[in-house]
């Protein structure tokens, strides 16, 4: 777990290493190497806007707005489209933004505005599920949406080649995608049970600027469950492109 | 605000290899669920083709499917949506698919085309006639089959084991390589003279051999078949390549497993063939279906009662 340990310090917990930083420079290559960054009070005086800006190239996903807001709601105070509307303030599991999606956007920047004790972002290296699953059973492993997109229910894979062939794209949730086919069952199977007992690094997103990069190809994430006390806590989203 | 073209999809095209290739695996999966000699076994299997051959032809370019005679198709391939009113897009057909696969991928050799074009006509026959062609045509057709497969994959560069799963990709190399053989086809040379004596047998012997040969190759020890010298019953034995399959049938519970054939005997005229690529080159190489029948009560008997001495405790140096 972490909360306030000092700059540049490198967590591991099952094999996933969270990299604390307060410079920018070269957290590329850092994000490349590790999956997932924590800047610490990153500007905290930009809006989100510019400072996500500072990040990278934001990624315009249809029917979302650039910068987006997440702050907790109860089950019955949103729509089921949602996490919020699903799980309410109880735990989010783990799971890729947009898996759904066919090509889910490439980063999740996560940017404290208001923070809240005892909430934190979990995170899972998905190179880990790979290791262990395999790479043919993950690619053999068909999924689809739970809803059509523009009628159609399109088949996914829970592991996808990049176009570049030399690396994968990881999709996982459990509550967006079902099973489409057997082997999809199983195999979906073993990842939720994999899951289960397999530990996660928590970040807390405490301090205003505090903001979390996720290579979201790579890293599942989720969220805890928000004790009341925390209800006012506010979250800034963006997607990424790229990263500068 | 620096924004750039997303890198994220909602959804991809329907003509795009990725999303071809996902609906061969699907049909794979069903594919492979049926027994090897069920009709739909055969069937699906036409399908998985289809697909592989239309990813392939993806993967070159998805403009490559649209059937030109309407533009607006070649429109929709380029990811457009056409505005043309009850526009449903069209692709060419499959024949053309292969045609121009031929063309582009060396590896695709008029022999494969040939083979393509001719099971895919065993599907036509299957959903537009009145024929029964995967009723009658045994699954011979398998090497030639994943060897087609295993080219179209190739070409996009996946695997068998992509499609297929690793345990039926490792059966489907073993036939290719058998197939493949030439040596193996010298064993046509070593059926003549069993052939030859078998002719030389007069009439009473010959009839006495034919019927001890029926009563010897019963189902139970083995996989029944022509001989290829003789034309009596004989046998092929094998190793299993798939779970048994348990299905209750009429109060009977039914249990079937695939084999890949590994020994072939007639006691008739004494020939015997060991090995898949000897089996393959004399039309035997077919993996085969094993059924046993059995009733539920001696299915489901506990193993002891099998046991001289059921009821006593286990045997001891007391």
């Amino acid at each position: 777990m972490w909360s306030g340990d000092p700059p540049g310090r490198r967590l591991r917990s099952c094999g996933i290493v969270l990299c604390i930083v307060v410079e920018q420079s070269n957290f590329v290559d850092r994000l490349t190497q590790d999956g997932c960054i924590l800047l610490t009070r990153f500007l905290p005086e930009l809006s989100s806007d510019e400072a996500f800006a500072r990040l990278g190239m934001l990624d315009r996903i249809e029917g979302l707005n650039a910068v987006q807001t997440l702050k907790p709601s109860h089950k019955d105070q949103t729509t089921p489209n949602t996490y919020s509307g699903n799980f309410g303030n109880l735990c989010f599991p783990l799971h890729t933004d947009l898996a759904h999606w066919a090509v889910p956007p490439r980063y999740v920047a996560l940017r404290c505005i208001l923070g809240a004790c005892g909430v934190t972002t979990r995170l899972l290296d998905g190179r880990l599920l790979i290791e262990t699953i395999g790479i043919d059973a993950l690619r053999r492993a068909l999924v689809q949406p739970r809803r059509p997109l523009r009628n159609r229910r399109q088949l996914l894979c829970l592991l996808e080649r990049c176009k570049s062939g030399t690396d994968h794209i990881l999709r996982w949730d459990t509550l967006f995608l079902t099973p489409a086919s057997p082997f999809g069952e199983r195999i979906s199977s073993i990842v939720l049970e994999y899951l289960s007992h397999e530990p996660t690094i928590d970040v807390y997103l405490e301090q205003p600027g505090d903001t979390l990069i996720i290579d979201n190809w790579r890293i599942l994430h989720g969220r805890s469950s928000i004790p009341e006390n925390a209800s006012r806590r506010h979250i800034d989203r963006a997607y990424l492109a790229e990263v500068l | 605000m620096k924004t750039s073209s997303s890198t994220a999809a909602k959804i991809l095209h329907p003509w795009a290899q990725g999303t071809l290739l996902k609906k061969a695996q699907r049909y794979a999966e069903d594919m492979l669920a049926q027994s090897r000699n069920d009709r739909r076994f055969g069937l699906l299997s036409t399908f998985v083709l289809e697909f592989l051959g239309r990813a392939a032809l993806a993967k070159v370019s998805p403009t490559l499917l649209a059937d030109t005679k309407d533009w607006s198709n070649l429109y929709f391939s380029l990811g457009f949506t056409p505005t043309a009113t009850k526009f449903i897009p069209r692709s060419i057909p499959v024949s053309t698919v292969f045609e121009r696969l031929q063309v582009i991928l060396p590896d695709f050799t008029p022999e494969l085309h040939g083979f393509a074009a001719k099971h895919l006509s065993h599907r036509n026959e299957e959903l537009h006639a009145g024929g029964n062609p995967f009723e009658v045509v045994e699954t011979t057709w398998l090497a030639s089959y994943y060897r087609t497969c295993r080219v179209l994959l190739t070409s996009m560069g996946e695997s068998l084991e992509l499609v297929f799963g690793p345990a039926e990709a490792k059966v489907a190399k073993r036939l290719i390589e058998a197939s493949e053989d030439e040596s193996a086809k010298a064993v046509l040379k070593a059926i003549h003279p069993h052939k030859m004596q078998w002719q030389s047998k007069t009439a009473t012997e010959a009839s006495k051999l034919a019927s001890q040969a029926s009563n010897w190759a019963v189902r139970v020890s083995g996989h029944r078949v022509s001989c290829p010298a003789c034309s009596n019953d004989a046998l092929l034995t094998g190793a299993p390549i798939s779970a048994p399959q348990v299905k209750l049938n009429d109060d009977l519970i039914v249990e079937t497993q695939e084999y890949l054939p590994s020994k072939f005997e007639c006691i008739a005229c004494q020939l015997k063939i060991a090995g898949l690529s000897q089996l393959s080159a004399t039309n035997l190489g077919m993996p085969f279906t094993k059924t046993s029948t059995y009733d539920p009560a001696e299915y489901y008997a506990p193993q002891d009662q099998h046991d001289e001495y059921w009821g006593y405790e286990d045997d001891n140096n007391e």
